[in-house]
């Protein structure tokens, strides 16, 4: 028993460090904030090894990760408190690649989208990252936000219109990378 | 670039997908804490009553103990002198949690909050699936529950914290029970958590008493106290009131202190 425990145990560990990058850059697109990205992945995963068990044999444990993620961050925004948005001022991206004009470039393009994503309601940012950025099909973004396929199609549609309508986003990009 | 944008300007949905990874791109990557998530996981799956660093518990009453005595959640086991009634209930849904605000303030300018959420018992599988899928949407794991059908006739009820502006909805008490405890007269439990984060004071105090508590005292290691009595709007939470009051679906009633800065909680009694 404790060495099926043991394994287990083993096991999420290596689920954890393979998949942390990438949660993290989901949970910062979703969140705007790095610590607040950091956060999200944690507290997620704290779940996901409560579950491990029956998550761990699943087909597709990240489909249960990306669910929980998805309802941890839509959970909040049932609160009425304001989340983290994109960063501000005095912290964040901006600051930290101010190294180089071309990354201060980068930066600034950045901090664009991040606002421009700040914008959209939640549901909408949080299509528009599973479809965009993790690539998902309208299905299996359905199943990650808990709701129908329809509502997936409308949600990235409304915020990708809403992104290709903010001032000065459509400039940050060019054919296969920047301007 | 592409046709449309070269005439309009336009963002393509791979413009999109492009500005979307160089914003990913800039996150920092650490090192994955394992450790710290295990820890964690652990934590929320052994540990009932209070989430946080170091709890602080306190069972009071005049048996000095809290017997159970079979009261299952909402079923209106108040005693008759009961100021309060709670909420009417409303019609069964165990896939929807029964919520209610207990207490919200303001701390160095910034909102908090402290919320109830009681999960109706699945009587049959089909409804302790529907609830642990549910459940999962809130993010929350059951105390002691692993599979689905570990709810079955038994009330999940959990208690989040909220701070200001910061990114998180935590989870500072649940449990997962075939009874609620019994609480009468001086009877108390009651846990303290930093009103912010996992460390610093444990000024926050969230506790059950019973129906029939009308004054509770939490006393701080300054020496100060703060006394909260039961309220006599059931129906709404007013912004800084700290206040005893019954919670939708919960057979016992909540009360919520806080301790002014730099203190911490000491003890908290049934004083009235």
């Amino acid at each position: 028993m404790g060495d099926r425990r043991e394994a287990r145990d083993t096991e999420f560990q290596s689920f954890v460090i393979g998949r942390w990058p990438r949660l993290v850059r989901t949970a910062f697109l979703l969140t705007g904030e790095q610590h607040a990205a950091e956060d999200l992945v944690q507290s997620t995963l704290e779940q996901v090894y409560v579950a491990w068990r029956k998550v761990g044999s699943a087909d597709d444990p990240e489909a249960y990760v990306r669910r929980v993620m998805i309802n941890a961050h839509a959970r909040k925004h049932r609160r009425r408190l304001r989340e983290f948005l994109a960063p501000k001022d005095d912290s964040g991206l901006v600051r930290e690649v101010a190294d180089t004009g071309d990354r201060i470039a980068q930066a600034d393009d950045r901090g664009v989208l991040l606002k421009a994503l700040a914008q959209l309601p939640p549901r909408q940012r949080e299509a528009v990252v599973l479809r965009y950025w993790e690539d998902l099909t309208e299905t299996q973004a359905a199943e990650a936000m808990g709701c129908s396929v329809g509502a997936v199609k409308s949600n990235a549609a409304k915020g990708i219109a809403k992104l290709r309508a903010i001032p000065g986003l459509a400039e940050t990009v060019t054919q296969g990378g920047r301007k | 670039m592409s046709a449309d944008r070269e005439v309009s300007h336009d963002m393509t949905d791979r413009d999109i997908a492009l500005l979307l990874a160089e914003a990913a791109d800039g996150v920092e990557i650490g090192i994955a804490p394992t450790q710290a998530v295990m820890r964690g996981g652990r934590r929320r799956r052994t540990r009932r009553w209070v989430v946080g660093t170091v709890v602080a518990l306190a069972i009071a009453g005049s048996t000095g103990t809290l017997a159970a005595a079979g009261l299952t959640h909402g079923d209106g086991n108040s005693p008759a002198q009961v100021a309060t009634q709670p909420p009417a209930p409303k019609p069964r849904h165990v896939d929807q949690p029964r919520s209610s605000a207990l207490a919200i303030g303001t701390d160095h300018g910034k909102q908090w909050e402290v919320d109830l959420q009681v999960w109706d018992a699945p009587r049959n599988k089909a409804e302790a699936e529907a609830q642990f899928a549910a459940m999962a949407l809130y993010g929350l794991s059951p105390a002691d529950a692993s599979h689905a059908s570990d709810l079955i006739g038994k009330t999940s009820y959990f208690v989040s914290r909220l701070y200001g502006d910061a990114d998180k909805s935590r989870t500072v008490m649940f449990d997962t029970v075939k009874h609620w405890d019994a609480m009468s007269g001086k009877d108390l439990e009651a846990g303290a958590v930093p009103l912010t984060g996992n460390k610093g004071p444990q000024r926050l105090v969230i506790g059950q008493v019973a129906k029939t508590a009308r004054e509770v005292t939490c006393r701080w290691k300054d020496g100060t106290s703060t006394v909260v009595r039961l309220t006599t709007d059931p129906g709404s939470v007013n912004m800084g009131d700290m206040t005893i009051r019954p919670a939708d679906g919960s057979p016992v009633n909540w009360f919520v202190c806080l301790a002014p800065k730099d203190t911490s909680y000491k003890s908290a009694e049934v004083t009235k």
